[in-house]
């Protein structure tokens, strides 16, 4: 099944809400130069690319008037799947900090491994030993860049 | 140069230069070719060893390096879709859109060929006419910058494909992401939101990752799954004419290739521009000259050539200006000028009439790189090829992982994986509406220099923007801009 929404007109709205979002952020965000006279205050570039955002996202939204709705591509179970990869990815990355690189990066190959179809436990082991201590290897002691140990490792 | 040419081959011609260029190059191809690792990271890790070598062999193993990553970050963008390099951003439009057709082999013959010619060319120009397109660089002001850089973003209306507001949106992504973190001239905070990690701006290399291997990865989860079934991420094609550039395919993008040479010699002459500009730029270019433009972005051989021979042709442009000003382009010809600097070799136009044999050394050196190029990347290839038959059940889960960790090697930061996360899944919901990634890496890359360029020209022309119209060069840049402009949304109208 699929879910229907009219979509390019949402797009263009969503472009113009993003460069209104700028442009209101713009006095909180942009600090004040401590020498007075500069020929380009530091907000100009982003003020400019609200305007962008805002002319852009207008002119998608008048150009959807004319055009068909379309599907938006997407099924409940691709949604479901979607959702889930996305909370074990940002679980990897907490954990990676926490348990240390190699022991999360096994974890997370063995889960993902499953979880893309393969059934082989004799390959999904020998990839959750291998791949971690070679990317381990070659980082920590070829190019002297620390990975995180965590309280495992 | 027929006085120095019998001494520097003296010099160049032995077993262990031939040995430290190969060495280089494959360092080089290895580097690129992996998602966070970088060729200045290497260039400066191997730093230290040139000090107890030769100048000649030193510089030689560092350019191998920089000609092999920078084709190296190809081989990742055409198999698995993720940019080894920077500069390999657009190699990713159409490299990996014909492997998944089956033809991943004639996409990476296609960068060697491309890489290995635009470097050809650039040595060329840059051992016979270096001087004159160093003095031709010189006069790029400000004003002529900021020209160029507008020129560069005009390609982004051609590089977005179908939707060209969708593409013009997608920009202004990039570039709004880069206004983030501190301001170049008055280092005021910009849209930090108070997170002291954004101080520093939005990392390259999550943001890359994020953008093409995240959101990939994102894009194969939704798949069915057949439990035990071996899968691929993309098809290996069996026909013979799949896996080889034909002559007539060759002959067919000889003008790409020249062109994309002309325009990565240019821009790499350039100090402060790069290898990724050049192959954005190359690759408008392409389009916009092409006779099938609509096959661009959907698997174009012609789009292949264009963005490779365009970034490898950088790589010669770069050290025109090293060598003949003593200025450093970027940080890898930056590091290059420490060995000659370490070594007593003062770059500049006295480096050629004092110390001409080493020089020209070096030259013999460069052309000899490229030789060894062709050799070792085409030797690579059957073992790069090799990745694509690992099935995706255990090729994706390792994808994911080699990324997390070079996300996390740029800086050491968590905080970087976690932006990676968040660009993926950004770049996703792009995908899925179909906004094309590809400017809103150009807006990101081509931003610190739109804007200190203007603020620079500004304050050189006392407050007028008439300069930018009334320099030839500019103007040239400005004219060939609204040409891309123009022709691109009347393109699109039709």
């Amino acid at each position: 099944m699929k879910i229907k929404m009219g979509r390019s007109f949402g797009e263009g709205a969503a472009v113009f809400l993003i460069g209104l979002g700028i442009l209101l952020l713009l006095p909180s965000q942009v600090e004040k130069p401590l020498v007075s006279e500069v020929q380009i205050p530091p907000s100009f570039l982003p003020m400019v690319v609200a305007i962008g955002f805002m002319l852009t996202g207008a002119g998608m939204a008048i150009s959807s008037l004319s055009s068909k709705t379309l599907e938006f591509p997407f099924t409940k179970v691709e949604a479901l799947r979607i959702f889930y990869s996305i909370g074990l990815l940002f679980l990897y990355s907490f954990l990676f900090s926490r348990i240390g690189f190699v022991v999360s990066s096994s974890l997370i190959l063995g889960i993902l491994a499953y979880l893309f179809g393969a059934r082989n436990w004799v390959k999904i082991f020998l990839t959750m030993a291998l791949v971690p201590g070679t990317i381990w290897f070659l980082l920590e002691f070829i190019f002297s860049i620390p990975l995180p140990r965590g309280l495992l490792f | 140069l027929l006085d120095y040419i019998w001494p520097a081959a003296q010099i160049f011609f032995t077993f262990k230069n031939i040995l430290l260029i190969s060495a280089g190059l494959f360092i080089g191809i290895v580097i690129g070719a992996i998602p966070g690792l970088n060729v200045p990271m290497a260039i400066a890790l191997l730093l230290p060893i040139t000090f107890y070598m030769h100048p000649v062999a030193g510089l030689s193993m560092l350019i191998g390096v920089y000609k092999g990553g920078t084709y190296g970050g190809s081989i990742s963008a055409i198999l698995i879709n993720t940019p080894g390099a920077p500069a390999a951003a657009a190699t990713v439009l159409d490299g990996y859109p014909l492997a998944q057709q089956g033809k991943a082999g004639k996409a990476l013959k296609a960068a060697i060929y491309g890489s290995v010619i635009g470097e050809f060319f650039s040595d060329l120009v840059l051992i016979s006419v270096a001087v004159h397109i160093a003095n031709i660089a010189l006069k790029f002001g400000p004003n002529e910058k900021f020209s160029l850089v507008f020129f560069a973003l005009s390609t982004i209306a051609i590089i977005s494909g179908g939707d060209k507001l969708k593409g013009v949106a997608a920009g202004l992504t990039g570039l709004f992401l880069r206004t983030i973190g501190l301001e170049p001239i008055s280092s005021v905070k910009r849209f930090t939101l108070g997170i002291f990690d954004l101080t520093g701006g939005i990392p390259f290399l999550p943001l890359l990752i994020g953008l093409f291997a995240v959101s990939e990865f994102l894009a194969q989860i939704e798949k069915k799954v057949i439990i035990g079934r071996k899968d691929y991420i993309v098809p290996i094609s069996t026909r013979p004419e799949d896996n080889y550039v034909t002559w007539s395919e060759f002959r067919q993008n000889f003008k790409t290739i020249l062109r994309s040479s002309l325009i990565g010699l240019g821009i790499g002459a350039l100090p402060g521009t790069g290898a990724a500009i050049a192959a954005f730029v190359s690759y408008g270019a392409a389009k916009n000259a092409s006779r099938n433009p609509e096959k661009f972005g959907k698997g174009s051989l012609e789009g292949v050539f264009a963005a490779e021979t365009g970034n490898n042709a950088v790589c010669g442009g770069a050290l025109i200006p090293l060598l003949t000003l003593g200025i450093p382009g970027d940080a890898i010809t930056a590091i290059m000028m420490g060995v000659l600097l370490v070594h007593g070799l003062i770059p500049g136009p006295d480096l050629f009439t004092k110390s001409g044999d080493i020089v020209y050394a070096i030259f013999i050196g460069t052309i000899i790189a490229n030789i060894l190029h062709f050799f070792i990347a085409s030797l690579g290839l059957k073992l790069f090829i090799k990745v694509l038959s690992i099935s995706r059940a255990f090729l994706f889960p390792t994808i994911i992982v080699i990324c997390l960790a070079g996300a996390y090697a740029g800086d050491s930061k968590v905080f970087d994986v976690y932006l990676m996360m968040v660009f993926g899944i950004i770049a996703y919901v792009m995908k899925k509406f179909d906004f094309p990634l590809a400017p809103v890496i150009m807006g990101y890359i081509l931003e610190p220099l739109l804007e200190t360029s203007l603020i620079q020209a500004l304050i050189l022309n006392k407050g007028s923007l008439l300069p930018l119209i009334t320099r030839p060069i500019s103007l040239f840049f400005i004219i060939l801009a609204a040409f891309f402009i123009t022709r691109s949304f009347s393109q699109q109208k039709k």
